[in-house]
């Protein structure tokens, strides 16, 4: 077995080029998928995102009533619990509504627009008691209007879904505790509605007086980097739409995280191009070197050398195939780690698909070595080689 | 002397059936005993090299009967074909069957690298000692073989024959691509080894002066023997 080895990686030695291209373009490939599949998974994510129902996906109690030792009461309050400035906050308490007896239908529209991330600002300067055993809502001030609810009453309230979902309502009791201004969240348009909404919140009232945060939303952390970037997504509409961050101090506040968020969508964009034509370039090289007719002549004539000195024809190409295989496990041990740091730096969106099909599309590459190799050493070609000698010239 | 080799009525056609049909060897008979240093001279295209082909293993023939040591070679396996090439018959090509780019210590060492019965920590002292014993000293070792003459090449081609401990070499035109000094340094280093070892060795050459410094020589034309002088 060791003399073995030393004949594969001597071969391995001498085709230096080979094994090069053969690394990068395998390395390159599973870069490629990883960062174009977080960007296709985050453009899924955009377009369909009225389809997310985040909460309910998370924390589905399918209608038990809720509390704060339950599973979604724990995390709406450890949700709250992040909240530390309690002033001038947009807070993204969407799909929250159907007070207790009240038609759930009546908040359709608004569910729509809210559930495609859109966040509710709260206008009445308002508040969250996070020290509070209680849940605590902000409605519609059309709807307290409408059913006469009061700040401070507390009933039960539906995580109102959409029958299409086949998922139950979810409720929960919950207080009151702020009313914000529905006039202004009637025109919705995907992830642009947040800015509408904030660009007439400042043009009433006045950014200093509104300082509004976006909210890093928890639920979506465990969903992955989508998420993350979703919230950039929301951001980069409001500056799109004339919202100067920078005169905010808690846009400012946030503002690491939204370049870093941003130059990463646009890091994951060009990145997964640039990965891609690198690879092809890669694996058109390693191709070349590995398929070239200099490289077989060389190769039949060193395995002919082989077969010459006892060396069974199957064994040539046991050695001539791990020759060749030995560069794409080194490729693919350091895709792993290539992918560990992705991963890690939370730029990577499907680890496991990637993965896989990084390995099935480096599989591929091997049978067309492994079948290139048996014909390229059939039994024939080696004797000839051998035979012919001096006659036939390999260099 | 014991015959170690012997080809009985051995007929070889290439390309049997085809249009460019050759009759290469018509019923050749021959014997070569054990520690023989044995010259086929021939010209081109007589069938010398045939036969160093069958003997070795690297071709088969139609009818008649080639035996090593009583074994008929065609009845051997791939497997038993490719170890009697390992330990038992070593032959240089007319190319010197070396590998370039690579070093002469890793070109002599390949049969080992194939030979169970030698364990790879012994493989470097038998390397080094075959190295040792054509006349290349340590500044060749890790020259790589298109650094070198024609003469340390075939060396090194030797080397690599000599290297498993085999008891036949053949050896196809080993001076044909030498100048006159070096192929008989060859042909020195042959009878030495010959003398030294016992080895039996057979020289393929178009050379007459070559073949007349062998024990024997076989004159071989048209896929014949047409003279056997001792």
């Amino acid at each position: 077995m060791k003399k073995t080895l030393a004949l594969i990686f001597n071969n391995i030695r001498k085709n230096k080029l080979f094994v090069s291209f053969s690394v990068l373009q395998a390395v390159l490939c599973i870069t490629f998928l990883a960062l174009s599949f977080n960007y296709f998974y985050i453009s899924f994510d955009r377009y369909f995102a009225f389809m997310h129902t985040d909460l309910q996906d998370c924390y589905q109690t399918n209608g038990e009533i809720i509390d704060k030792s339950s599973d979604v009461g724990e995390t709406l309050y450890k949700y709250l619990d992040t909240i530390s400035d309690r002033n001038n906050w947009m807070i993204s308490l969407y799909h929250f509504g159907n007070f207790e007896g009240k038609d759930p239908v009546q908040f359709s529209a608004f569910n729509k627009g809210l559930a495609e991330k859109a966040y509710i600002p709260i206008v009445d300067g308002s508040w969250f008691d996070t020290s509070s055993d209680e849940i605590q809502i902000i409605i519609p001030d059309q709807y307290a209007e409408d059913k006469s609810i009061k700040l401070g009453d507390y009933g039960k309230f539906c995580y109102y879904n959409y029958p299409s979902s086949g998922k139950k309502d979810l409720s929960f009791n919950a207080r009151v505790v702020g009313v914000y201004d529905h006039s202004l969240c009637t025109e919705y348009s995907g992830g642009y509605s947040i800015s509408n909404m904030y660009k007439r919140y400042s043009e009433r009232y006045g950014l200093e007086k509104y300082r509004p945060l976006i909210l890093y939303i928890p639920d979506f952390e465990k969903i992955g980097a989508y998420g993350y970037l979703n919230s950039a997504f929301i951001e980069k509409s409001l500056v799109k739409n004339g919202v100067d961050l920078s005169k905010n101090k808690r846009f400012c506040d946030t503002s690491t995280y939204l370049d870093e968020a941003i130059s990463k969508d646009v890091i994951g964009q060009g990145s997964a191009v640039i990965a891609f034509v690198l690879m092809l370039i890669c694996y058109a090289f390693a191709a070349v070197c590995s398929l070239s007719i200099m490289r077989q002549k060389k190769a039949r004539h060193t395995y002919a050398l082989y077969n010459l000195s006892g060396c069974s024809i199957k064994k040539c190409i046991g050695i001539e195939f791990a020759t060749q295989f030995i560069p794409f496990i080194i490729g693919l041990i350091l895709s792993i780690i290539v992918f560990t740091v992705l991963v890690y730096i939370n730029i990577g969106g499907v680890p496991t698909i990637c993965f896989i099909l990084s390995c099935a599309f480096n599989i591929i590459l091997m049978m067309i070595v492994f079948l290139q190799t048996v014909y390229s050493l059939s039994k024939n070609k080696i004797i000839n080689s051998v035979r012919m000698g001096s006659n036939e010239r390999y260099y | 002397m014991k015959d170690i080799i012997k080809l009985i009525d051995i007929y070889k056609t290439y390309n049997s059936g085809k249009p460019n049909e050759f009759l290469a060897l018509k019923g050749i008979n021959m014997n070569i005993a054990e520690g023989e240093l044995v010259g086929l001279i021939g010209v081109s295209g007589s069938g010398k090299s045939t036969i160093l082909h069958i003997i070795s293993c690297l071709d088969s023939y139609e009818s008649g009967s080639c035996t090593y040591n009583g074994a008929e070679l065609k009845d051997l396996t791939e497997n038993q074909r490719n170890a009697l090439r390992n330990k038992e018959i070593s032959i240089i090509l007319q190319d010197m069957s070396l590998i370039p780019d690579d070093t002469v210590y890793k070109n002599v060492r390949i049969p080992l690298m194939f030979n169970k019965d030698v364990p790879y920590k012994d493989v470097n002292k038998k390397t080094l000692d075959a190295i040792k014993l054509v006349g290349l000293n340590d500044n060749h070792i890790k020259r790589k073989i298109t650094e070198l003459s024609g003469g340390q090449k075939q060396r090194v081609a030797i080397a690599k024959a000599l290297v498993s401990n085999p008891k036949v070499l053949l050896a196809d035109e080993p001076t044909a691509s030498l100048d006159k000094k070096s192929s008989n340094d060859i042909i020195e280093l042959f009878k030495k080894i010959n003398r030294d070892s016992g080895l039996t060795i057979v020289v393929v050459t178009h050379d007459p002066k070559v073949a007349e410094k062998c024990d024997r020589v076989i004159e071989i034309s048209d896929g014949e023997i047409i003279k056997s002088n001792e």
